[in-house]
């Protein structure tokens, strides 16, 4: 698997909230103070290549596939907590 | 020869024509196949279970119809969940209209694009992510040569595979960088159905335009594909391999 589809969000022990908080920091390499307000292209890391990490994360995370147009819907941390809603996923 | 050992192969328009041509070939060398179909029957299936005993390879049928935009969600689904090890996509199944410029429909054109393009881009889509989180992958997307030299009579037709062509570029250009190729396989007029759409007498004229003054064996356009989804091409992508038979060599 490539370097920037690896990750460690499957952890049985954590809540949805820490997976997804996880899926942020690893696939973006932020820290996890002001993951909150993240937006997409508000970081560098978090350019269309980013983008595309971050989906892998969230999708092997909690075993969901995003439509494509969740997936360009996705455009913060706060939206993703939405659509996350849609798969079931209460965060 | 094996040479595509321990892959998946995901190819639509597996029953007949040169989708059928290619699942046949790819199991002979090895690969799996994810056989995408639009109609169940016992022949078929009974077809797809011949191969599996020919070749001793796995066959998974998935059925969607590239009009439905439900279906092809649905088998979408299907493979994201029981195929995420697919590292071969060839989008081969299509449909051909024929009519001039100003006898074609706006609903035709939208059918043409919806079959031919819309639902190949979705298919693409979803696939795609699948191999770059594997860090490898080939996508084969059918276009035609028609796309590629434009001609009358082929409003619907010529532009959606030219469309495909594009995405085709765009897409080796993005994902490349994960290690997935991305190339379009554009065939002159071949031995199936769809190449005896034309009337004869068009027919006719085609092949007086191919160098080598005849129609392509389904088997011909195949190999190509093979070469294509294979390591052979480990270093081509964003390409057009023109199958025509020297119809564009003047
Ligand atoms: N033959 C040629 O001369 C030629 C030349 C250039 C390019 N091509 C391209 O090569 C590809 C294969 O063509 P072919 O010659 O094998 O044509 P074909 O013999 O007419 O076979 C077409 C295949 O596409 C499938 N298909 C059509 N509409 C579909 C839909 N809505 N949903 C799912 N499957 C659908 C057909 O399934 P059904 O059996 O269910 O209809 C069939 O399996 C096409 O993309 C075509 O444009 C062919």
């Amino acid at each position: 698997m490539p370097e920037a589809f690896r990750h460690e969000s499957r952890k049985k022990s954590m809540t949805n909230k820490e997976k997804y908080i996880n899926c942020f920091t690893q696939a973006l390499e932020v820290p996890a103070e002001g993951v909150e307000k993240l937006e997409y292209q508000g970081v560098e890391s978090w350019d269309s290549v980013g983008h595309m990490s971050l989906v892998a994360a969230l999708e092997d995370a909690f075993g969901i596939q995003m439509d494509t147009d969740d997936i360009v819907d996705l455009s913060s941390f706060e939206k993703g907590i939405a659509i996350m809603k849609k798969y079931g996923v209460e965060i | 020869m094996g040479i595509l050992k321990g892959r998946k192969a995901l190819i639509t328009g597996c029953n007949r024509g040169l989708g059928r041509r290619m699942l046949e070939l790819f199991a002979s060398e090895g690969a799996d196949i994810v056989a995408c179909s639009r109609h169940r029957d016992d022949d078929y299936r009974s077809d797809m279970e011949s191969v599996v005993g020919k070749h001793g390879v796995r066959i998974f049928q998935i059925f969607m119809d590239l009009a439905d935009a439900a279906s092809v969600k649905e088998a979408l689904g299907e493979i994201g969940r029981d195929h995420k090890d697919v590292s071969v996509l060839v989008n081969n199944a299509g449909i051909a209209f024929n009519a001039s410029f100003f006898m074609t429909p706006p609903s035709k054109l939208r059918e043409l694009f919806e079959v031919d393009f819309f639902a190949q881009v979705e298919i693409m889509q979803s696939v795609a992510r699948l191999m770059m989180r594997q860090g490898r992958g080939s996508i084969i997307n059918i276009a035609s040569a028609g796309a590629v030299e434009g001609g009358p009579g082929y409003l619907a037709y010529g532009s959606a595979k030219a469309a495909l062509i594009y995405a085709t570029k765009v897409l080796a250009r993005e994902a490349g960088r994960y290690g997935v190729r991305a190339n379009a396989l554009a065939p002159g007029l071949a031995d199936t159905a769809m190449g005896h759409v034309k009337p004869e007498a068009e027919i006719g004229k085609v092949i007086e335009r191919t160098a080598l003054g005849r129609m392509a064996d389904p088997s011909e356009i195949a190999r190509c594909a093979l070469f294509l989804a294979s390591d052979a091409s480990s270093f081509v992508t964003g390409q057009v391999l023109l199958a025509d038979g020297g119809r564009q060599a003047w």
